[in-house]
């Protein structure tokens, strides 16, 4: 592109103002602006890239907590793909990511879809977002108390004839996944419904009113022209529960611990058991490795896609 | 193509009436404008036709059939809106195509009437782009486009050009109307601008908070207007109004406005002799406060002395800005007029065509 002339004056201007500067000011000036940059530098080295090389560097090791570390290679990452725990927890895993997407996310559409504009609207929206104040770990402990042999739910379900349902949810695979998934459903689908509410709040009316008034009902507004422009919201809700799940660990933590016989871990859940209960260092770093690759590019991928898409 | 007839309508909000006793028939391949000042009711009444707003009474028909209880899509009618209302995620092929997809129009249909529509509107080569990749007046014409493609019962317009620069609301103005003498479908026109209304409107209807003033076609209106709301609003520059009496001498009756009296012809003289001995408010357009010296030699009776406070020549014409007495009026003038601030001069008001109105119903004395 050919510059304008008054550009190319304006930058020719400011080079020779650069220069100027640099030859008169103190050698300090130079390095300015990288001291200003450095607390931040720091903390990011300190805490963020140090950890993360040196966890990459364990992950090559046989580390254990008690003799020195020896390079193995890559055979922490060989052993993991045929490590029983770990393809159950991969399973679990994928699971969470699945019902993450249907149920806080797809319900949290469906609720803030039907709350929105009704009279009522924010009552709803608090009763529903009320559950988004107790931590995860509470939530745990809570519904511990629910799903117990013992608890609320079984004695309901004998209450109303179910009886024959009644389970022990926590201890039963695949079922206390699921009961955990349940349980997170419950505490964090008022997230997603506030933000889906903000986003359909931020849908103009009148494209909207125009669908109606060429002839399409609630189902074909909502699939042909909500839907659509809510699209940057999605996304973004989308990938932040995706990226959500695949961490996940302090209710299983709390609930299950994993168990029993590691049949509720997760990938975080067996990477922690791996590196800070059972003191395998270098494997726990190799799974840790594994799921910081899966989520930093579910990341780059979601976040690319999400702005490339915004609808203007 | 259908009437549209709304029967005692009323909206209310609460406790606040938007629409009074809405009660008009809309006549088959009318174009009627509602106009109005906002908050006149205008908007809601479309939109209580369109059925985008519930009806708190009375009764709505297009054609035969009562629609109170029909959804948006079921009316059978079209909808222009003020910021177009395009859907911004399809292009303009889809935008136009969407009302015909979820009728089940077959795929050729849709295509041969997109395509018409397109050729008719100027846009063939845009049917590709997004809605954002236009400019206002193409994004109104795809607006407009996807109206024409349904072939409705009716056009119901919310201010379509008022987000137009003003040349290109004036070329559009003469384009929507000659689409409708080509389409002859029925339209219902929404607009605060006066100069649209009378412009466009085989008739016009002019509302202020939520109850009509006056229905009739724009000539009717501007030379009968029914009230001294519709007198100021119709017209520009607005009405002069003055304060004044009728005063009865002999036979003859005078318009006296404190400082001067003039000589009510004889035609008007008998509508207004009710009035003889009372204060009334003369409603005089700016054109018929003339300056220009034949007309003042040929009526030296209708001669009024004024005192020019500002002059603001127009180029074809001049407006000038006037103390009558102490009351202030405005005269529109040729463009070549010489006058100067400060200036006392001679004016003859056309006591052919004054307004009288009653000052406390503010209704026309005819």
């Amino acid at each position: 592109m050919k510059a304008l002339p008054y550009a190319s004056t304006a930058d020719s201007h400011i080079a020779h103002l650069v220069r100027r500067h640099r030859q008169h000011s103190s050698p300090l000036a130079a390095i300015g602006p990288y001291l200003y940059l450095a607390p931040a530098m720091i903390l990011v080295a300190g805490f963020l890239l140090y950890p993360a090389l040196d966890t990459a560097y364990l992950s090559l090791t046989n580390a254990h907590g008690v003799s020195q570390p020896k390079f193995i290679g890559f055979e922490n990452y060989a052993a993991f793909f045929t490590d029983p725990a770990v393809i159950t927890s991969l399973e679990n895993t994928l699971v969470w990511v699945i019902a993450t997407l249907l149920f806080p996310v797809g319900l949290g559409l469906a609720v803030a879809v039907l709350v929105n504009r009704i009279p009522g609207e924010n009552l709803f929206k608090s009763i529903f977002y009320l559950p988004y104040a107790v931590s995860l770990t509470s939530t745990g402990v809570l519904w511990s108390f629910i799903l117990s042999p013992y608890g609320v739910l079984n004695a309901f379900l004998g209450a109303v004839g179910l009886g024959r349902w009644a389970i022990s949810w926590l201890i039963v695979p695949p079922a206390n996944t699921y009961a955990m998934i349940g349980a997170t459903t419950w505490q964090s689908m008022g997230t997603n419904m506030v933000l889906f509410l903000v986003g359909l709040k931020s849908i103009p009316a009148e494209p909207v009113e125009a669908a109606r008034v060429d002839g399409a009902g609630n189902w074909q507004t909502f699939r042909s022209v909500t839907w659509p422009l809510l699209r940057p919201f999605t996304a973004i809700v989308v990938a932040m529960a995706v990226i959500n799940s695949f961490k996940v660990f302090d209710i299983i933590w709390v609930m299950t611990q994993g168990g029993p016989y590691r049949s509720s871990e997760t990938l975080a859940v067996t990477m922690y058991r791996d590196a800070f209960v059972l003191f395998q260092s270098g494997y726990g770093s190799a799974i840790a490795m594994f799921l910081s690759a899966i989520v930093i590019s579910l990341t780059v991928v979601l976040l690319r896609t999400s702005l490339r898409e915004e609808v203007a | 193509m259908a009437e549209v007839t709304a029967k005692h309508v009323f909206k209310r909000f609460g406790e606040v009436t938007a629409v009074n006793d809405f009660d008009l028939k809309i006549r088959d391949k009318e174009f009627l404008v509602l106009v109005g000042p906002s908050g006149c009711g205008k908007t809601t009444t479309l939109r209580m036709v369109a059925g985008l707003e519930e009806i708190t009474d009375g009764e709505i028909y297009i054609g035969d059939r009562l629609v109170n209880d029909v959804a948006p899509k079921d009316r059978d009618i079209a909808m222009v809106f003020q910021n177009y209302a395009l859907y911004p995620h399809m292009n303009v092929y889809d935008n136009m195509a969407f009302g015909l997809k979820l009728r089940h129009f077959k795929r050729e249909d849709i295509d041969r009437r997109v395509k018409e529509a397109a050729e008719i509107l100027g846009i063939g080569q845009l049917l590709k782009r997004k809605p954002k990749e236009l400019s206002g007046g193409q994004r109104q014409r795809v607006a407009l486009g996807r109206a024409i493609v349904r072939e409705p019962q009716a056009f119901l317009m919310d201010e379509p050009l008022s987000n137009l620069d003003a040349k290109l609301r004036v070329q559009t103005r003469t384009e929507l109307k000659k689409l409708h003498a080509r389409l002859e479908t029925t339209a219902i026109y929404v607009t605060h601008d006066q100069t649209e209304a009378m412009t466009m409107g085989d008739r016009i209807v002019v509302m202020k908070d939520g109850v009509i003033q006056q229905v009739a076609e724009p000539q009717e209106i501007y030379n009968r207007p029914a009230n001294m709301f519709v007198a100021g609003f119709i017209g520009a520059p607005a009405m002069n109004f003055l304060k004044g009496r009728l005063v009865k001498e002999g036979d003859n009756l005078y318009m006296d406005l404190g400082t001067s009296k003039m000589l009510v012809p004889a035609e008007r003289a008998k509508t207004w002799l009710p009035y003889a001995g009372r204060e009334v408010m003369f409603g005089i357009r700016p054109e018929e406060l003339i300056h220009e010296g034949a007309f003042r030699e040929a009526h030296p009776d209708w001669v009024v002395p004024a005192r020019i406070e500002v002059v603001e020549p127009m180029g074809s014409e001049t407006y000038l800005y006037l103390t009558v007495g102490d009351q202030a009026a405005t005269s529109r003038a040729e463009g070549n007029v010489i006058a100067h601030d400060g200036e006392t001069m001679e004016f003859a008001i056309n006591m052919e065509r004054v307004h009288a109105f009653d000052p406390e119903t503010e209704r026309a004395i005819a």
